[in-house]
């Protein structure tokens, strides 16, 4: 089935030089240190966690998100922390590109690959990796420092294995991800 | 397969199951005169969809991303017509690539650092233990307190700890030779290698197999051979003599059975945490314990990257690329490159489910991967009413799907380029162009054209309730060459009447024509638009 057009409120929205589409009623925060690559799509109330980085140092990444993105409504991005040798740090995180964060997820991985779809209302643990090319299914927990190697389909909680997604992922999730961009338009 | 969404299947007519001949006669019902006048018809993939669609088809049934295209076969191949072939071997949780002489003797499990919590079979991670200090090299501690290890294995999600079990280490890195020396203990791993120390005269004298052991169907039916189950009679008498060669074999291990004491303990249990579950005994195969406290952490299993080859021309359909991080291919003959791709759309205002009885338009978008222009024939298979003298046919097979009209049976479908993606850029920027066109070009049941897809338009009108779905035959042509294709004889056979196409439809179903430079393909698919409602 093909997904409808969606509208959205043309004065929601704000649209960056590059085509990323902001929601005005996302909490963004430490923006400076958010990196967007172009044409992500964030939208109502996600909370994007820029301010939380490293101590000391200047000015650092904290989140970089790549291109043909979409945080679907209510995401939660939060970069991962740990104490290490008694010292307690956030570590920045890393989402490649035509990634898929389904409603109300929270994402506190180190790094997620390209072309990869995470459903509505997982939890993915801190330092997850999530390698390209895979899909967590709706209401998936994946716990911290869990691996999830390319063309895997994980669920359940703790998630699991489940299956393996076809050689054309790529592509199919490519095609997805742009079809929903062009299909993400103002109402007027 | 989920009923409720709706769906487009590819029908794959695996040469096991559709070139039988004798197959399409049972499934295919009044059809059959029309398949036997025809020469070919043993040769022919039948007609998989009688005037229902058997579910006995279903398992022929794939969406688009999980088929193949053979260029040699000009064939579509799904899952179960094409030949796994291992390419190598890693561990999912480090990556890492294990070279296939050594995956014999690690077990197929990591011989690093990863072990899978025996509880909640999750990732365990290594911590150290607060309250020890590492150890330094060369401290007086270390003789003084040879047995406080000061790491150990913890659990993320379900808090188990190793020390639970008595399982700590020295070191934090090459865990899994730690624990070699207690895996090698343990009575089972010991009578194996006995077992295969006893047989091993036995199989020296059989000529070793040469067939090349990745193929993953042959490698377990090659080691039965070896053991003289699976040989040629001739083989087998020969055998049989060396059989007799092999002595008796006695048992090394002896272990005293703990039957009765694993029912006092299950008898005087109060609670039944303590009581493993079967996935936690399957994970621990050896001795699968009942008590949860006996499970240990278990190395993790190593997995596969595969290529895959057409079954009956030995192609290769795809080849990986042998690093474990790579998600690139060698090869990658997919269908979704080959054949086009039909999705669904609602028109405007009209929404799922359908209702009975009820007509109900729906676009049928093709979208033509090829850099050729497609000319594309729509048919659905006739129906048969629901007559009392077919008493002999089940009822799944009398039963008509509804009534589907294609508005527009014979369309073009433009050819890809990779330049429309940019051109959609410029397009989508402005709002008209995601308007829908005007009703005044909805003639010939076309809804739209552009680029490379076409959508057109049917008309659905459900009989019975429960899940709709109907058969669709898609044939379709394109001129190889770089020649504009212009509009050949085949269209002209085009014929309303379904019978006539039903004739058509099997002398050129998946048939090249070579002698023209004009490539046809045919293939069945099944749309399914969800429940119908009253």
């Amino acid at each position: 089935m093909e997904t409808p057009v969606i509208y959205y409120d043309r004065a929601e929205y704000i649209e960056t030089d590059t085509g990323n589409k902001v929601s005005r009623k996302s909490v963004i925060c430490g923006s400076q240190n958010i990196i967007l690559g172009g044409k992500t799509i964030i939208q109502t109330g996600c909370v994007i966690r820029g301010d939380l980085r490293r101590t000391g140092g200047g000015h650092t990444v904290v989140v970089a998100i790549g291109r043909y993105c979409l945080l679907a409504h209510g995401s939660i991005i939060r970069p991962p922390y740990k104490t290490y040798k008694g010292i307690f740090s956030y570590y920045p995180m890393k989402i490649g590109d035509h990634v898929t964060i389904g409603e109300g997820s929270i994402v506190q991985a180190a790094t997620i690959g390209s072309y990869v779809t995470i459903g509505k209302n997982c939890v993915i643990g801190r330092f997850a990796i999530i390698k390209d090319c895979c899909c967590i299914a709706d209401n998936t927990i994946i716990p911290p420092n869990t691996v999830v190697p390319s063309f895997s389909i994980y669920d359940g909680s703790p998630g699991a294995y489940r299956d393996e997604l076809p050689e054309c992922t790529q592509e199919l999730y490519e095609l997805k991800t742009k079809d929903y961009y062009a299909k993400f338009t103002p109402r007027d | 397969m989920q009923p409720a969404t709706p769906f487009v299947y590819y029908h794959c007519a695996c040469p096991d199951f559709f070139q039988t001949s004798g197959r399409s006669v049972d499934a295919s019902g009044s059809r059959d005169a029309a398949n036997d006048s025809s020469s070919a018809s043993d040769r022919q993939p039948y007609v998989p969809f009688g005037t229902s669609i058997a579910t006995d088809t279903d398992f022929s049934l794939f969406p688009l991303s999980r088929l193949y295209f053979c260029e040699d076969c000009h064939q579509i191949r799904c899952p179960s017509c094409v030949q796994d072939e291992v390419i190598s071997y890693y561990c999912p949780n480090c990556l890492f690539e294990v070279p296939t002489a050594s995956v014999k003797s690690e077990k197929n499990r990591c011989a690093r650092n990863c072990f899978q919590c025996p509880i909640c079979q999750n990732t365990l991670s290594v911590v150290a233990n607060p309250d020890i200090p590492p150890k330094e090299p060369g401290s007086p501690e270390d003789e003084t307190k040879p047995s406080v290890n000061p790491y150990h294995l913890f659990c993320g999600v379900c808090r188990w700890d190793s020390q639970e079990v008595g399982i700590t280490f020295e070191k934090p890195t090459s865990l899994a030779m730690q624990l070699q020396k207690s895996e090698d203990a343990s009575p089972d791993i010991k009578e194996f290698d006995h077992l295969k120390e006893h047989f091993e005269k036995f199989l020296r004298y059989n000529t070793p197999q040469s067939l090349p052991t990745s193929f993953l169907s042959l490698s377990s039916s090659g080691s039965f051979s070896k053991m003289g189950y699976n040989t040629s009679m001739q083989n087998r008498k020969g055998n049989v003599a060396r059989m007799d060669d092999v002595g008796e074999y006695k048992a090394s291990e002896h272990i005293p059975h703990g039957d009765m004491d694993v029912m006092d303990n299950l008898i005087n249990i109060q609670e039944d945490t303590t009581v493993s579950n079967l996935e936690q005994r399957f994970n621990q195969v050896y001795d699968q314990p009942y008590d949860t406290n006996q499970l240990k952490p278990q190395r993790i299993h190593l997995r596969i990257k595969r290529s895959k080859r057409c079954r009956t021309c030995r192609h290769i359909l795809i080849k990986p690329e042998q690093k474990a991080q790579a998600t690139r291919f060698k090869i990658k003959l997919v269908a979704m490159n080959y054949i086009p791709n039909i999705t669904m759309q609602m028109l405007p205002r009209k929404t799922l489910p359908l209702r009975q009885n009820v007509p109900t338009q729906l676009i049928l978008k093709f979208t033509n991967p090829l850099y050729e222009e497609i000319s594309v024939t729509l048919a659905t298979p006739q129906q048969h009413q629901t007559k009392g003298d077919q008493v002999d046919a089940p009822e799944d097979l009398r039963k008509p799907w509804g009534r589907v009209t294609l508005l527009s049976p014979h369309f073009t479908v433009g050819a890809y380029n990779e330049t429309i993606e940019y051109d959609d850029e410029l397009l989508y920027g402005k709002p008209s162009a995601l308007s829908t066109p005007a009703a005044a070009t909805w003639e010939n049941g076309v809804y739209e054209k552009r680029n490379n897809y076409t959508s057109i338009l049917i008309e659905v009108v459900p009989d019975y309730e429960g899940d709709f779905k109907f058969p669709l035959l898609v044939n379709y042509s394109y001129k190889s060459d770089e020649d504009q294709l212009d509009t050949g004889g085949y269209e002209d056979e085009d014929g309303d009447d379904d019978d006539d196409e039903g004739g058509q439809k099997r002398s050129q179903t998946l048939e090249r024509q070579p002698e023209e430079r004009t490539k046809t393909y045919s293939f069945w698919c099944v749309v399914g638009l969800g429940e119908v409602v009253q």
